[in-house]
C-alpha cells in the first residue's frame, strides 16, 4: 500500500493504518530501535511506541514520505529510553559508539554561561550538510541520524569502511570548524 | 554542548535530507569491486603503452647497431683498390641467387673517381642503373636522434609501402617523401619493389645515393644476403645542416626477397 493511502486511513482513523504500517515498515523501524538500544525487547516496545505516537500525530500531521516521519518518530523515542536506561551505563549499541564519536565536535564540558537552543543548532548543521558532497552527506546522516554500523554506511555510499571512516572524520571536523564560525559555544 | 545535544540536533535535521539519505539506504548496498577493476585496467593499460612504445624506439635502433657493428670491423682486412664489386653495378648484372660478383671486401673501397651526378634533396634522377630518390625527410621535433646510422626496409606493394609511411610518421616528416610516392601506385608494384633506406644525421650539402646492391652468395660471416652501399660525407664535414634522408631505390620485381637479410653499408667520399 502507498504511503499517501495508509496516511489517509490515518486520517480516517482507521485501525487499518497500523496494521499496513507494520506490515510495511516493522522491520525498517526496529532496525533502527535496534541500532540505539542493541536489545531486542526493547526495540520491540519502541517500535510499538512509535504506531501509537503515529496514531496520534496523525492527524494532524499529513508527512509525504511516511517512512521518513516513522523513523524520526522511532529516533526519538529509541533515545529517550535508551538514555532513561542507561544514562551514564555505555552499552555496545551504536548510539553510544556514536556518541563518542560526535564527542570530538565538542568539549563535552559544562558551559553554563550559553544556552544552546536545539533548533538553531539543527538548522546549522543543515546548512553545513548540504554544503558537503553527497557521499558525505549521506554517509554523515546513515551514521548518526540512522544509527548505522560504519560496515552498512560504506555499503551504502559503496565505498570500503577505512574510507568511510575517513569520509565521517573529516565531515565530523568540519562540521566542528563550521560550528565554531557559527558561533555556537562547543 | 554535549554530544548528546548534538544528537538531539541531528534529530531534527530537514526533512528533505533525511529523505535523501534514505532513499540510498533503501536501495541497498552499492558494490565497489568496479573500482579495484578499473584500476588494475588502467595499470595494465599503463604498462601495455609503456611496452609498447620502448619496443618501437628499441626497433628503431636495431638497425643503428647491426651498421655500426659492421663498420667497425671493417679496417681489418684489406680490400683491392679496384675491386669491380663495387663498381656502380646495373641492377640486371646482380644475380639473384646468391652468385657473388667477386671478394667482397670489408674496407671502404676507392670510389669512382667519376663522381655520381649530383643529387638534390628535392630531385629525382638516375646515377647508374638504378633509379634513386634522395629525399629529405627531417625528424620531428619530438623524436630523438637515433645517431649516424641507417635503415633500410623493403616493401613489395602499394599497401606496405602506406603502412611504412604511417608506421614512421612519428619520426619523420614524410611530406616530400609522399610526393615521390605518388608514381608508386599498385600498377608500378606489379613489375617493381621499393628499397627504403632511411639515412640519419646526414649533410644536406653532399648528394646522397646508393651506388651498389650485392648479393653476398652466402659468405657473410654475419649471414646477410644482400649488401647496400650508400654515399655519406663521412666525418669531419664542417659545414652542412643535419637532416635524415629517404633514400628510395626502384627495384626489379622480386630481386630481392623479403625474406632476405639487408646490411646497409656507409661509403664515406671523404
Amino acid at each position: 500500500m502507498e504511503d499517501e493511502q495508509i496516511v489517509s486511513l490515518y486520517w480516517q482513523r482507521e485501525e487499518a493504518a497500523i496494521r499496513e504500517t507494520e506490515t510495511k515498515y516493522d522491520r525498517y523501524l526496529t532496525k533502527i530501535a535496534y541500532n540505539i538500544l542493541a536489545d531486542h525487547e526493547d526495540s520491540r516496545e519502541s517500535v510499538n511506541d512509535t504506531y501509537l505516537a503515529a496514531w496520534e500525530s496523525m492527524p494532524p500531521h499529513r508527512p509525504s514520505v511516511l517512512s521518513a516521519y516513522l523513523a524520526k518518530l522511532t529516533r526519538r523515542i529509541s533515545i529517550d529510553r535508551f538514555r532513561y536506561r542507561t544514562r551514564e551505563k555505555r552499552l555496545g549499541s551504536e548510539y553510544a559508539v556514536s556518541l563518542s564519536e560526535l564527542g570530538d565536535c565538542v568539549s563535552g564540558g559544562n558551559t553554563t554561561e550559553e544556552i544552546v537552543n536545539v533548533r538553531l543548532l539543527a538548522d546549522a548543521i543543515g546548512i553545513y550538510l548540504r554544503l558537503q558532497s553527497e557521499e558525505a552527506r549521506t554517509a554523515f546522516i546513515a551514521r548518526y541520524y540512522f544509527l548505522d554500523p560504519i560496515k552498512e554506511v560504506a555499503a551504502t555510499c559503496g565505498i570500503s569502511e577505512s574510507k568511510c571512516k575517513t569520509l565521517l572524520h573529516r565531515t565530523r571536523v568540519g562540521l566542528k570548524d563550521y560550528l565554531q564560525k557559527e558561533g555556537f559555544c562547543l | 554542548m554535549t554530544a548528546e545535544k548534538l544528537h538531539d540536533a541531528i534529530g531534527l535535521l530537514p526533512s528533505d535530507l533525511i529523505e535523501e539519505a534514505d532513499r540510498r539506504r533503501q536501495k541497498g548496498p552499492r558494490p565497489i569491486l568496479w573500482k579495484r577493476y578499473a584500476a588494475m585496467a588502467a595499470c595494465f593499460l599503463l604498462v601495455a603503452c609503456c611496452t609498447w612504445l620502448t619496443t618501437r624506439m628499441m626497433a628503431s635502433g636495431r638497425a643503428t647497431e647491426s651498421a655500426v657493428k659492421y663498420e667497425a670491423a671493417a679496417p681489418a682486412a684489406a680490400a683491392p683498390a679496384e675491386d669491380p664489386s663495387f663498381q656502380e653495378a646495373p641492377a640486371e648484372d646482380i644475380p639473384a641467387n646468391g652468385a657473388s660478383g667477386g671478394t667482397r671486401a670489408e674496407e671502404a673501397p676507392a670510389m669512382d673517381t667519376a663522381e655520381p651526378e649530383a643529387i638534390h634533396s628535392d630531385t629525382t634522377e638516375t646515377t647508374s642503373e638504378f633509379c634513386v630518390h634522395s629525399v629529405p625527410t627531417p625528424l620531428k621535433p619530438s623524436t630523438a636522434c637515433f645517431g649516424s646510422a641507417s635503415q633500410v626496409t623493403l616493401v613489395t606493394s602499394r599497401t606496405e609501402l602506406e603502412t611504412y609511411l604511417a608506421d614512421k610518421d612519428w619520426i619523420y616528416d614524410f611530406t616530400n617523401v609522399q610526393e615521390v610516392c605518388i608514381a608508386f601506385d599498385e600498377a608500378w608494384f606489379e613489375d617493381h619493389d621499393l628499397l627504403l633506406l632511411a639515412v640519419h644525421a646526414a649533410y644536406t650539402d653532399v648528394p646522397y645515393t646508393v651506388t651498389s646492391i650485392e648479393n653476398t652468395g652466402g659468405t657473410d660471416s654475419k649471414g646477410c644476403d644482400w649488401y647496400v652501399v650508400y654515399t655519406t660525407p663521412g666525418e669531419g664535414h664542417p659545414e652542412g645542416e643535419t637532416t635524415c634522408f629517404h633514400l628510395l631505390t626502384e627495384l626489379e620485381k622480386g630481386l630481392i626477397s623479403p625474406e632476405d637479410s639487408i646490411l646497409t653499408i656507409a661509403d664515406p667520399i671523404y
